[in-house]
């Protein structure tokens, strides 16, 4: 985890949180706290919902499944199946362990390990239902190298 | 009906980290809109832009260590997004959002009410006006440019609730 950053005016945290519908949110939550390695801040399961909170710095990944589900399918394809939400970014240390892990799970490769042009490494994988998760050695948004699968 | 008692942010990770935010990526139909859009709200201005192979281009928008990455592809055309999110249903309930996948994020800001007024003014759509969560937070969805939901939350004192969790 980096040092903190300096305050910075009109958030109470630097932070971007993501959430996301699930199918099966527990295979989602098993994904990301056991595979990618995120702490869980809580969960909590009621009549109507289901959810996982995990953290990322002090960020957020979030899942939810509901008793009653979305009218529309996952749109699948990252960033060019659907205008929206379509992808969102880890700052990994080690690109290649976590990538090697979610392999090992089961997750497919979009975007193989690739250099960037400062120096840098990023990788896409799939997680269970398909959401795209870019894992980043720096905040960096270089694709030029990217070779999609 | 069940609860995890809540850890903080500084609980053992299984990962290496090298930053303390996720980055969040949105595809856009038009994307002067969707600049327009989040920094008349929120002060995020273009750093950088990178091509992406055969697809288009990702335009990174932020401030300090917040990013947005919005992609447009040039000939690519995309399929419409299916507007709604998550949030507290008019009559009751939990809205669980137009489709499966990526559906919501949230910025943690410290003058909700200020981003609801600024909003207003400039016409945008409010999903979930303000709400009062709890004593300890307020929360409020807007839709961008093209439906996304996007969340604001403020809390009385966001550590408290970092190392407490939902409120009980």
């Amino acid at each position: 985890m980096t040092t903190a950053e300096p305050p910075l005016t009109g958030f109470s945290r630097a932070a971007i949180e993501v959430g996301m519908i699930a199918q099966d949110a527990a295979r989602l939550a098993e994904f990301y706290g056991q595979v990618i390695g995120l702490p869980l801040h809580y969960s909590q399961e009621n009549e109507v919902l289901r959810v996982w909170y995990f953290w990322c710095g002090h960020s957020r990944v979030k899942m939810s499944e509901h008793a009653d589900p979305p009218p529309h399918p996952h749109p699948g394809g990252g960033p060019f199946a659907s205008i929206g939400l379509s992808w969102f970014t880890l700052p990994v240390g080690d690109v290649a362990v976590v990538v090697d892990r979610c392999v090992r799970a089961g997750s497919s490769v979009r975007v193989p390990l690739t250099e960037t042009i400062d120096g840098g490494r990023f990788a896409v994988v799939a997680d269970p239902e398909g959401n795209w998760v870019e894992l980043r050695d720096r905040a960096g948004v270089d694709w030029s190298g990217a070779r999609f699968e | 009906m069940g609860y995890t008692k809540a850890q903080g942010p500084r609980a053992a990770v299984g990962v290496d980290l090298v930053g303390d935010t996720v980055q969040v990526g949105l595809t856009v139909g038009r994307l002067e809109a969707s600049l327009a859009f989040y920094r008349n709200l929120l002060g995020l201005e273009l750093l950088t832009t990178s091509q992406v192979p055969g697809a288009g281009t990702i335009t990174q928008i932020g401030r300090g260590p917040v990013r947005l990455n919005l992609f447009s592809g040039g000939d690519h055309r995309p399929a419409p997004n299916h507007p709604g999110g998550v949030g507290p249903a008019p009559q009751g309930g939990w809205m669980p959002g137009g489709q499966f996948g990526i559906r919501w994020f949230t910025f943690k800001v410290d003058d909700l009410a200020g981003i609801m007024s600024r909003a207003a003014a400039l016409g945008y759509e409010v999903a979930v006006p303000l709400i009062e969560a709890s004593p300890n937070s307020k929360f409020a969805i807007l839709r961008d440019p093209d439906g996304n939901s996007v969340e604001f939350v403020e809390y009385v004192d966001v550590t408290a609730y970092e190392e407490r969790g939902q409120d009980q």
